[in-house]
């Protein structure tokens, strides 16, 4: 199955172009150009990555990332800046995002990311059950 | 205050907002670069997909149409920040308050954009001149409407217009809320930090606040 990503930018060229070289990498790409519409998509889809803006109209990159991860705490977002500090990308990563890549990005190393975002999500997802089903267990004796 | 320390936070109150502007234009600028860069990565995945290396004109001139617009943009940007750049080189010079303004606005528009705010220019039907200092005079309209749009709040409108009666002139800055708003009234407060105190004494304005109809006026007055 492909790895599904869902990309937000307010730039629209930006996401065009990116989410078709992203198709022609295996990737299946949905797009949102606000953090308001991507919490939307987010509703009714399930995503392996988002990448997503610093600085956006509204509500921008790092606000969003702290919903969102409040909502989906194994929610793997990637954060895309014009200006990727050290302070900047602390400060991402603080809050919870799997990393922070500066812009123009190579899209070889922005689909690597995606792919290792992805196996992350996967191992949090196994850890917490590995724990529920340990806590189930030690709850009822097991 | 005395006159060092007010030097010395008027030079604070340039940098701040001469970083600030320079911040958004250069964020703006990689954003066409980042464009530019996913097109010309789309050129080279066209040409590995295709047999022979052999891509459509017609998707070719696409291309090439997109990374020109972008150049156009990167160019526009540039070409604001270099006239901003030349804002402080005379101390006092006549302005005209509409073309300051105007040119304040398209420089911040970015950031105004951030906030999701309508503003609106209304020209005056001649030109309204002033001897000032251009750098700091667009420091404090800058100051106004960003004031302004966080006052009218996400959704809101900001209106600008110009004054000159009677031996004043002066710029305008209604504020319209959205209608559903529950955006605090700050209009008391506004322009009392040592910061703005500092510019209005500098540039020898007055501000007006008429907290009832959400406006207030940047008043200069002379003979214009």
């Amino acid at each position: 199955m492909a790895d599904t990503v869902l990309l937000v930018d307010d730039e629209k060229d930006f996401l065009e172009i990116m989410s078709m070289r992203m198709a022609s990498r295996g990737f299946d790409v949905d797009t949102a150009d606000s953090a308001d519409e991507a919490m939307a998509v987010l509703e009714k889809k399930d995503f392996d990555a988002i990448v997503m803006d610093f600085q956006m109209p509204g509500l921008d990159g790092m606000k969003a990332l702290k919903v969102i991860k409040a909502k989906k705490p194994e929610m793997q977002i990637i954060l895309l800046s014009g200006y990727a500090t050290v302070e900047k990308a602390v400060e991402a990563i603080k809050a919870g995002a799997s990393d922070l890549i500066e812009k123009p990005a190579d899209i070889e190393v922005l689909a690597e990311k995606i792919r290792k975002a992805k196996a992350d999500k996967l191992q949090q997802i196994e850890k917490q059950t590995e724990e529920r089903v340990k806590d189930i267990l030690q709850r009822f004796g097991g | 205050m005395d006159h060092t320390e007010r030097q010395t936070k008027l030079t604070e109150q340039g940098l701040s907002y001469f970083g600030r502007m320079s911040a958004s234009a250069t964020h703006e600028i990689k954003n066409c670069l980042a464009i530019m860069n996913e097109n010309s990565g789309l050129l080279e995945d066209l040409g590995m997909l295709s047999k022979e290396g052999v891509i459509s004109s017609d998707r070719v001139n696409a291309i090439t149409g997109k990374i020109k617009k972008q150049i156009k943009r990167a160019n526009d940007i540039l070409k604001k920040l270099n006239l901003f750049s030349h804002s402080s080189d005379v101390h006092t010079e006549a302005v005209d308050l509409q073309e300051v303004v105007r040119f304040t606005a398209d420089m911040g528009s970015r950031l105004i954009e951030m906030k999701r705010v309508a503003v609106e220019i209304i020209p005056a039907s001649s030109a309204v001149s002033i001897n000032s200092n251009r750098f700091f005079l667009e420091n404090m309209i800058w100051r106004s409407m960003e004031k302004a749009s966080d006052m009218s709040g996400e959704g809101g409108s900001v209106t600008i217009s110009f004054i000159k009666d009677n031996g004043r002139a002066g710029i305008l800055f209604a504020i319209q809320p959205k209608a559903d708003s529950s955006k605090e009234d700050k209009m008391e407060d506004l322009f009392s930090s040592e910061g703005d105190l500092v510019l209005i004494d500098y540039l020898g304005l007055s501000v007006e606040k008429q907290i009832e109809k959400k406006e207030f006026r940047l008043l200069w007055e002379g003979e214009f």
